[in-house]
């Protein structure tokens, strides 16, 4: 489920006595699978200063991150402090101002945005410029994973202009910038070889078909009844009837490995896929039956990708899957079928409303947080807890992992008490900060474990003011506890380690990366943290460094605990 | 205005003139809910101090206090509960069995509410929302059993373990013991008088309508999807997935072949004695609750009403008869417990799982007035035929071969959902014979069949006082004959089920010349509904109409000549056992035109001409509990002059 590559290569130094707030590093040979995006630098960059790949400015300063106006993804994180204001202006015009995440044009914002100073931020942002006869588009705004903009016109461009970031109050810090050149997730290369392509953003353009025509020919004559963009072939979301439309979907697909591939068409009607002009597979009123396939040999790089649908019949089904060498087939940005993909959350919600006790409620969750038409999965013993106005969280109670934390309203369950409820997933109702989502206990600092094995929650006991305290039977060896306190700041959490006889690593955070910035303080950077350790009287701290992820753990002795603060 | 006056006061004045009513014996009243509460309720139990403690399907556990008064308290135990279908009251804790775990609820400072949460075991879930785990039931010697849904797929699929299986867990070694196999969607259980276990299950694929089954240590029940975990540790199930097919026909078949089938103890005829099986009890009050004292009473959550069953063994083995009990709950009844007051609480859902009575939750007892009912009270199998036994005395004059109607039938055993009544017999009375008990009828049939379903239908048959049969009518499953002999008629080798109609234009006219000028589409929607409520037709256009089924339960379409839903949806009831062999469909006038009865995920297309007459034409699904809330209206339109 989670894609980290676990090997040993380094083993731990035997402690002696010491300051249990020193940390001691570790090396393990674990890296993050690429995002598909890389690193860049700005090409102007005024009023900076950098250090140790962090760029700080105080206003006024700018830098300009892409000079052209272009299609693309780019994702950074940033820091502002109190006051700070910057904005980013997209196609040099179109201004996101920061730290409120809001547009200088009237735009739907799907997530409440609740920026904090001090603390990382990732903003990810996929953009396409104006063309002749369409608006620039915001395909979609992330923060934290949180999608806050989605399909947003951004009507009025002149002429584009540079991608420009402007600091014009306080202080900012900025890491960690990188780009592609799509408005979407690209065709990537896995580091064990295997292909996965990907249409980063599909135009389309529907047709309302009259007469019923054998085939529809009216691709050039008529005039489409709308148009956009989208991520998937998903009919559902465009159709307009059941029968007697067309949808022409157009994407440019990188082609990481050149070679032969074969693409698999399942469609009820007429579907017909062309590259770079060509037809490549086809099912219509000259070929039998609901499948077919075709190969076609593709050079590295860019090709064009086109697929005709003309929906005649009243089952609308279309399937679109590519195989490479010996590789699984695999899903063409299709609907795949048997596997759930993220969809934006609902405009009408269904709230848990919170009073004078935490309410913990037990459900599914979509984890880790998708980005829209990505896979998702579910986990399925999930304790969401809520008081108040926050700090939230979502807790695994098969793995004692921390999910997630979030302020403002709680949750929303309209996918679970109303009608059936077949999702019986909750949605927070704040902006979220999501973590890795892996077990809270381990043995050994060297491979920390993706499932949690001999982890098994037993309980959970209410205090005077109704918070939790998550008890687990860690193997043979006894129990293990977890006791989380909301505050004004963020969360308080206690792990104790009740086994008799067995020292336990607890996890602090896992992130791209963490910096101590003194004594038992720390700074993460996806997800943004500020750590403070409060309570650990022996045992350790561990920092396991592996390729684009770390992980600070704590060395409980027994009978010992931890206590730590995270603010977000 | 008068005379639609005139006509309420006849239907109101008509029944008492006529006839007894199921009120006149056992009467339904409302327990108070306070507004606030959504009291949908999963799972319920009385607690040793007589307050009743609900678990309700949004995760809330209230304790009512005074629930026999009608002053009853509601206080909040618990809540956050993961969609908990079932609540039990033992030593001290309260148990609930939620999505992803069987959970021990205690309350250690008495404040009154909860404050440990102990999971006593969880379970792999895959996320499919069908995953329903329903539970605990104690067990004298201190263990517990719960049972789990299949997940659905398009089918019954058990994609992690112990989907479909009945659990048993032992707290003092903390083992979980994969008990019995074969289950889909058991959503009740129970034991009898001899603390015997029974559990409900509803129709779907392999099962081809509700029924009861006994259930032992390594019994399979049916569905084979469960099969898949019958070699793990602990299970004593011996059999494998691939061994079962379609090709057996009947389930009786199947254990013929196979050895460990367990036939179901009673089958309850689909749409007649309810559409959803759920709770099982006993009645345990030695005559405080009527005259059934040590029978079963199974509840509907589809129909709302309950079914009474009587048992007996034959060569070791459950079989008996079912009997329709008491209907008018106010919603889907899913739990049933009787009060220290010797009443019966029925605990009543219908969000998303549609159910007559029209209301989204509720909470009712039901009481014994103290009045016998003339009624059977059992059936018992005999080498020729059957006894019945009445509840009172017998008026001789009316026991006469030509009052006892009977034949029999039998369901499919395969993959696709339900069955119709297939292979359907009917029987010659030979005799019928007063025992000299008074109140126990003997009767002789030309032939018996074991395997088969026997329908048991009273004409005029009378108490000794005078008093009508409050129903009747009843089901007898004849899984064995006693003595093993009896004229056993040959089954016929192949006993699939036809069916066609006329309202039912499955190829399009000839003289339409391959063309029509209207397509619609209607599609069900989850939760017994069509997607499309409104569809339009201009006055006589030729229509090709397709209804597709994306439901996980059979639906169809039925069209009616104007505002006629009601009287078809009706009639559809009416039709008893052949009902599901007719699509449902009643024959007459009002229906226009209809589909077949859609499986799952499945469609049909028929092809007729819309009224010529402009008007609203009703629609419905006609599937028994259906029509009250499946429908929708035609509007057809003047014609275009042209």
């Amino acid at each position: 489920m989670l894609r980290y590559f676990l090997f040993l290569t380094v083993t731990v130094l035997l402690s002696c006595e010491q300051d249990p707030l020193t940390v001691r590093n570790v090396d393990i040979d674990e890296r993050t699978e690429s995002s598909g995006l890389t690193e860049f630098d700005p090409t102007v960059e005024t009023g900076w200063t950098a250090s140790d790949g962090i760029r700080t400015a105080t206003a006024p300063a700018s830098l300009e991150l892409l000079p052209q106006d272009e299609a693309l993804t780019l994702s950074f994180n940033f820091r502002m402090s109190e006051n700070a204001e910057a904005k980013l202006l997209l196609g040099g015009q179109h201004a996101l101002a920061l730290p409120s995440l809001t547009l200088d044009t009237t735009a739907f914002m799907r997530s409440a945005v609740d920026i904090r100073p001090d603390v990382w931020q990732n903003l990810e942002i996929a953009y396409l410029p104006a063309t002749a006869t369409t608006p620039a588009l915001l395909v979609a705004t992330y923060l934290n994973g949180n999608l806050v903009y989605y399909q947003q016109p951004l009507p009025d461009v002149e002429s584009g202009g540079p991608l420009t970031l402007e600091l014009t109050e306080g202080e900012m810090s900025v890491t960690n910038l990188q780009q592609s050149g799509e408005a979407g997730k690209a065709s990537s290369l896995a580091s064990n070889g295997e292909v996965n392509l990907n249409l980063p953003l599909i135009h389309y353009a529907y047709y309302a078909v009259d007469g019923r025509p054998k085939t529809f020919d009216g691709w050039a004559t008529q005039e489409p009844a709308k148009e956009g963009y989208i991520s998937r072939f998903d009919l559902g979301a465009i159709r307009e009837a059941n029968r007697d439309y067309a949808i022409r979907f157009e994407g440019n697909l990188q082609i990481p490995k050149a070679g032969p591939y074969t693409f698999h068409l399942r469609s009820s009607t007429h579907s017909a896929l062309f590259i770079d002009g060509e037809p490549v597979v086809a099912l219509g009123p000259d070929t039998e039956g609901i499948e077919n396939d075709g190969t076609v040999t593709l050079s590295e790089g860019t090709h064009e990708v086109r697929l005709d649908h003309y929906q005649e019949t009243n089952w609308n089904h279309l399937l679109l899957k590519y195989s490479y060498g010996e590789q699984e087939r695999k899903s063409f940005n299709d609907m795949p079928e048997g596997q759930a993909v993220a969809t934006p959350r609902s405009q009408e919600t269904t709230p848990v409303e919170t009073d004078d006790r935490p309410y913990l409620l037990r459900s599914f969750l979509n984890f880790p947080m998708a980005r829209v038409y990505d896979y998702t999965q579910k986990r399925t013993h999930v304790v969401n807890v809520g008081e108040a106005d926050g700090p939230h969280y979502s807790y695994d109670l098969q793995n004692g992992a921390l999910l997630q934390v979030w302020r403002g309203p709680f949750v929303d369950v309209s996918e679970m008490w109303e009608d059936r409820g077949e999702p019986q997933v909750v949605r927070a109702l704040g902006p979220a900060v999501s973590f890795d989502g892996r077990p809270q206990w381990a043995t050994d600092a060297n491979e920390w474990p993706v499932e949690a094995d001999g982890l098994r929650h037993r309980r959970y006991e209410l205090d005077a003011e109704g918070r939790p305290t998550f008890i687990f039977s860690h193997g043979e060896a006894g129990e293990v506890s977890d006791h989380l306190v909301p505050n004004a700041q963020g969360l308080e959490r206690t792990l104790t380690n009740q086994t008799g006889g067995e020292t336990l690593l607890t996890t602090i955070a896992s992130a791209a990366s963490i910096r101590e910035t003194a004594p038992g303080v720390f700074e993460t950077l996806n997800p943004g943290l500020n750590i403070q350790v409060l309570e650990l009287a022996s045992g350790g701290l561990r920092l396991l460094k592996g390729e684009g992820t770390q992980r600070l753990v704590a060395e409980l002795p027994p009978g010992e605990h931890l206590t730590y603060a995270i603010d977000w | 205005m008068s005379r639609i006056l005139l006509v309420l006061s006849t239907l109101l004045v008509l029944p008492a003139l006529s006839a007894q009513d199921e009120s006149d014996y056992y009467s339904i009243e409302k327990i108070s809910i306070p507004e606030a509460i959504e009291l949908e309720i999963g799972g319920m139990d009385f607690l040793p101090d007589g307050a009743l403690a609900v678990t309700t399907r949004r995760g809330e556990v209230w304790i009512i206090d005074n629930p026999t008064t009608d002053k009853p308290e509601y206080r909040l135990f618990a809540r956050g509960l993961h969609e908990p279908l079932g609540l039990s009251a033992h030593d001290g804790a309260i148990y609930v069995a939620q999505r992803g775990e069987v959970t021990k609820l205690t309350d250690r400072d008495n404040d009154g509410t909860a404050d440990v949460y102990e999971t006593v075991y969880d379970m792999p879930l895959t996320g499919n929302y069908h995953e329903y785990h329903y539970g605990p039931l104690f067990l004298p010697d201190g263990s517990f059993l719960t049972t789990r849904n299949v997940g659905w797929e398009g089918s019954g699929v058990s994609k992690v373990p112990f989907r479909g299986w009945m659990m048993r867990y032992v707290p003092e070694e903390d083992r979980l013991i994969p008990w019995a196999a074969g289950m889909r969607s058991p959503a009740g259980f129970g034991t009898n008088a001899e603390g015997d276990i029974f559990v409900a299950e509803n129709q779907g694929d392999w099962i081809g309508s509700g029924r009861i089954t006994h259930l032992e240590e390594g019994d399979f029940a049916g569905h084979p999807a469960s099969l898949r975990w019958a070699d793990e540790e602990g299970s004593e199930v011996d059999l494998k997935e691939d061994q079962l097919n379609d090709e057996f026909q009947t389930m009786y078949r199947a254990r013929e072949e196979l050895g460990n089938v367990k036939l179901p103890a009673v089958w309850f005829p689909h749409g007649i004695l309810g559409i959803s099986t759920a709770a099982i009890i006993t009645d345990r009050t030695e005559g405080a609750f009527g005259p059934f004292a040590g029978q079963l009473l199974v509840s509907d959550q589809g129909q709302s009403k309950i079914m009474r069953v009587a048992l007996e063994k034959v060569d070791g083995e459950y079989q008996g008869v079912v009997f329709p009990f008491r209907e008018g709950f106010s919603s889907g009844l899913l739990r049933l417990e009787f009060g220290e007051d010797n009443a019966l609480y029925a605990g009543q859902t219908a969000r998303g799982w549609a159910a007559t009575g029209g209301e989204e939750f509720a909470l009712e007892r039901m009481k014994w007035t103290g009045s016998t009912p003339f009624e059977m009270y059992a059936v018992r199998a005999t080498e020729s035929g059957f006894e019945i036994e009445f509840t009172e005395a017998v008026d001789p004059a009316g026991v006469r071969p030509d009052r006892f109607k009977l034949q029999n039938f039998t369901y499919l055993y395969h993959h696709n959902y339900g069955s119709p009544v297939v292979d359907i017999q009917p029987n010659t009375v030979t005799s019928a014979e007063l025992l000299p008990d008074g109140k126990t009828v003997r009767i002789v049939l030309d032939a018996l069949r074991p395997g088969y379903i026997y329908e048991i239908k009273l004409g005029d048959i009378r108490g000794a006082n005078g008093k009508e049969l409050l129903h009747d009518f009843g089901y007898y499953t004849l899984n064995a004959i006693p003595g093993g002999s009896g004229t056993v008629a040959s089954a016929d080798d192949n006993i699939a089920a036809s069916a066609g109609s006329a309202k039912r234009p499955t190829e399009m006219p000839a003289d339409w010349n391959g063309s029509f000028d209207q397509e619609i589409l209607l599609e069900s929607a989850l939760g017994m509904k069509y997607k499309q409520n409104v569809l339009n037709a201009t006055a006589g256009a030729r229509i090709k109409f397709t209804f597709q089924n994306p439901d996980d339960m059979e639906h169809n379409f039925v069209l009616t000549a104007g505002k006629l839903g009601d009287r078809v949806g009706e009639a559809a009831l009416e039709l008893g056992l052949s009902g599901a062999a007719k699509d449902y469909v009643p024959d007459m006038d009002a229906v226009l035109v209809h589909t077949e009865l859609v499986a799952p995920e499945t469609e049909d297309t028929i092809y007729f001409t819309a009224p010529t007459k402009p008007g609203v034409y009703e629609y419905v699904c006609t599937v028994p509990g259906h029509y009250k809330v499946m429908r929708g209206v035609l509007i057809v339109k003047e014609a275009a002059s042209r």
